[in-house]
């Protein structure tokens, strides 16, 4: 069974200077986990043609699907089209269905030049229709840019969920009172033992000289097993117990 | 009880449409949504087989063991044209990327003779081929399921039977297409007991949602299960199968069902735009006339002539109808007469027809050389599409040739058999009702394969699998996988999509284009003024089809002409 491994750009200048902080990351990152996809990075670029393109390029052959986020709107910093089209050779080019999508919109009206930028896309662009009538889905390779709105984000991203379904992990995590330094001779016997389940130690928010011991894997006897196990090899003055 | 049974039916039975939800993504300018899962997928035309196709694949069954367990099943559940008792077609693509084709096509039984289907004045007698013992081959599918799950199944040939025995043993509830298709057919069961008893329980034709159960099926199955392929060929069902044949005039012998073997053939391929086409070759003419009619049209821009347009129809139609000419004179056994494959298969021979079609003015078919008429098939026939997780994929089409073969069951076995013999030309050298003369390459001889225009697909790029593909519809196969193979490869269509357009059919004689209903009057306005004969037709194949689109998602389409389903996960 192919696990899905996928990528996140966060197209947004706000983050980079701290003034704001990113919300689409946590929010794909629980979705994708839970869809048991392997999200394997995420990165907050400012919204350059050429730094975006760079990362598009980079982000797309490291991984079976790229999401990108933001940049897709109608102003004058909204640089994804041309950058996708920039980071894969295309040409962009005025895609007669968005151009009367957008012309339906605006009936009777004259359609702001502006507006009209939202019906350039990358000339091998696929358009994917939503049937609840919103903007579609364009599709440039393995990149599936979404909108910079989080509720359009989100909505966005729902409907493409399929494309991510792989087999989610199952976790366990056994809380110890000890220091890391005393630890690790446990946790190494532990991984070798059971080399399929990774082990993360994590000082979480609890109280200093606690210690979270997460545990790992796809297969979910595999999980099981190891923590059985490390509860086994460790000494009983750690206080070992499963926290959940 | 019944009632219940039927009930709890409908709720087995998959959710298409209406279990897809709100939030739905088509590419544009498409309307019909794709069954869709990462996994692996199955598409045929019983809803119950693709049920428990799925299922195999989902416990870590691959391609091969999924398909031919629903074959099993459907030899139960989809009389019609699933069977134990004829034979067909198979091409698999293994994980590694190897693309097999297994002929387990009916041979005609030792003593059959050229002129056996002949009354005294000359002329074929087509009653004698198509209906009773006469008309059966010996049966292949036992032999070619046996043989392909052995060699790259996973399952027993136990378990692969166990659903279709419980099928037939506990029963299942009737479709109202089944129950239609017995009740147009009670004459002609009546005239076998043995079918009869069966198929017409009490008498009569079983009411939609009613129970049928098939006891003897279900004994030939465990037959099966505890003795292998052997039961069928050499032990009790043999048996069984050649006594009946004995006391009926049928010419089957044990010796004709010891000598039966499934084959190995090198499976046929072209390309197409950077696709690689595989197909079955003879004795399938489907294989080398789809290739043939594709290397006609790869030069032409279809995608900017337009899906279904006058000018892409125009130019499909004089395509089909070279194709079409050669498909009677040249096409036969390859075991028994030399075919000019090579030269059917040449691009630059196709280029040659394609410069004799001009756009915008129809040919006459008279015009059209060579000539004969092309064998007629029925278009009972079905065809299952199979991938599974692994990149195994496989593309099966098997029939009894008619709607329910023979109409003979032989008797103790449950086993309906094919009348395939009628496949064959049967009065080589004679003119037809059409006035046109067959190739004798498809004349009767013992041990011989009869034509067929069984066009199991698969399509791969650069050895990566693309899709798998076929359909039922007698001579009208060849044209119903084009059309969709193009509107997937030319057109960007979505599996449900592809499979769903109209079609055309042009088979050179007679000289007319049939088409389907939904086409633009508009349309056909403009064909009939180039000169094309058109002549409305009903829904004809039943595409079923499996495709990995390039984002890695797999696509499953049933052709909704007739019931069937497409599940995957």
């Amino acid at each position: 069974m192919k696990i899905p491994s996928v990528a996140l750009l966060i197209i947004n200048e706000e983050v980079l200077s701290g003034r704001l902080s990113d919300c689409h990351a946590p929010y794909l990152a629980r979705r994708l986990d839970e869809l048991g996809a392997d999200l394997g990075q995420i990165r907050v670029v400012r919204s350059e043609v050429e730094v975006l393109a760079a990362s598009i390029r980079d982000l797309a052959q490291a991984a079976d699907l790229l999401l990108t986020a933001g940049g897709i709107g109608p102003g004058p910093d909204d640089r994804t089209m041309e950058a996708l089209a920039q980071a894969f050779e295309m040409r962009l080019v005025r895609h007669t269905f968005l151009e009367n999508l957008i012309a339906h919109q605006f009936e009777g009206h004259d359609v702001p030049a502006a507006r009209n930028k939202m019906a350039e896309v990358p000339d091998e662009a696929r358009i994917l229709v939503r049937a609840e009538g919103d903007w579609p889905q364009v599709v440039v390779r393995n990149v599936y840019p979404l909108p910079g709105s989080p509720s359009r984000l989100r909505q966005a991203f729902e409907a493409l969920a399929e494309l991510f379904v792989g087999v989610p992990r199952t976790r366990r995590t056994l809380q110890v009172e000890a220091e890391e330094v005393h630890l690790v001779p446990y946790l190494n016997r532990a991984v070798r033992i059971h080399p399929e389940v990774r082990l993360g130690v994590h000082h979480g928010s609890i109280e200093p000289g606690r210690l979270d011991l997460v545990l790992e894997s796809r297969e979910q006897v595999a999980v099981q097993k190891a923590s059985e196990d490390l509860m086994g090899l460790l000494p009983s003055v750690m206080k070992p117990h499963l926290s959940d | 009880m019944k009632r219940l049974l039927a009930l709890l039916f409908l709720f087995w039975m998959p959710g298409l449409a209406w279990a897809q939800g709100g939030n739905i993504l088509l590419e544009e300018g498409q309307i019909f949504r794709p069954t869709t899962g990462r996994h692996a997928m199955v598409s045929s035309a019983e809803p119950i087989s693709t049920r428990i196709g799925v299922e195999v694949l989902r416990r870590g069954g691959n391609a091969v063991d999924a398909a031919v367990t629903m074959a099993f099943v459907e030899a139960v559940t989809l009389p019609r044209a699933g069977n134990l008792g004829g034979g067909g077609f198979l091409l698999l693509r293994t994980p590694q990327g190897r693309i097999r084709a297994l002929d387990f096509r009916e041979t005609a039984p030792r003593r059959a003779a050229r002129d056996m289907y002949r009354k005294p004045s000359g002329e074929a007698d087509s009653g004698l081929s198509t209906c009773g013992h006469l008309s059966a081959g010996v049966p292949g599918t036992v032999a070619g399921l046996a043989r392909v799950l052995a060699e790259h199944g996973t399952l027993s040939l136990r378990d692969a039977i166990e659903p279709a025995r419980r099928l037939a043993e506990e029963g299942f509830p009737v479709p109202p297409t089944l129950a239609a298709d017995l009740a147009g057919l009670a004459r002609r069961l009546r005239r076998h007991p043995p079918s009869a008893e069966i198929f017409l329980p009490g008498g009569r034709p079983p009411e939609p949602g009613d129970v049928l159960v098939q006891k003897d099926l279900a004994w030939s199955l465990s037959r099966l299960q505890d003795e292998g392929v052997q039961a069928f060929y050499r032990g009790k069902i043999a048996r069984r199968l050649v006594r009946d044949m004995t006391r009926n005039g049928g010419l089957i012998d044990l010796q004709d069902l010891a000598g039966y073997q499934a084959v190995w053939r090198e499976p046929l391929v072209g390309t197409y735009r950077g696709y690689e086409v595989w197909s079955m070759p003879p004795p399938s003419s489907g294989g080398v006339h789809l290739v043939q009619i594709l290397n006609m049209l790869e030069g032409d821009d279809l995608a900017a002539l337009g899906q279904n347009s006058a000018a892409t129809l125009h130019l499909l139609a004089e395509a089909m109808r070279a194709a079409y000419a050669d498909r009677s004179e040249w096409l036969g056994d390859p075991d028994f007469v030399r075919l000019p494959l090579a030269h059917l298969l040449d691009k630059g021979y196709a280029r040659d027809l394609r410069r004799q079609i001009s756009p915008g003015q129809a040919r006459r078919s008279q015009d059209v050389r060579p000539g004969s008429f092309p064998g007629w098939e029925s278009e009972d026939t079905t065809h299952l599409s199979v991938v599974d997780a692994e990149g195994g994929a496989v593309s099966l089409t098997y029939t009894l040739n008619f709607s329910y073969g023979s109409g003979v069951v032989a008797a103790g076995t449950g086993i309906l058999l094919n009348n395939q013999m009628d496949d064959f030309a049967a009065a080589p050298g004679q003119p037809n009702a059409f006035g046109l003369v067959q190739g004798p390459r498809n004349a009767i001889a013992p041990r011989k394969r009869p034509l067929s225009s069984m066009t199991p697909t698969l399509v791969t790029r650069e050895g990566e699998f693309v899709m798998a593909l076929g359909s039922p519809g007698g001579p009208r196969i060849i044209s119903t996988v084009l059309q969709v193979l193009l509107n997937v490869l030319d057109f960007g269509l979505n599996a449900q999509e592809a499979v769903s357009r109209p079609r055309i059919h042009h088979q050179w004689l007679p000289d007319e284009l049939r088409f389907e209903q939904g086409l633009s009057p508009d349309t056909l306005r403009l064909l009939e003024r180039m000169g094309h004969h058109l002549a409305p037709g009903t829904a004809t194949g039943q595409c079923a089809l499996v495709r990995r689109r390039p984002d890695g998602i797999l696509e499953g389409g049933i052709d909704l002409r007739r019931p069937g389903s497409a599940e995957g996960y």
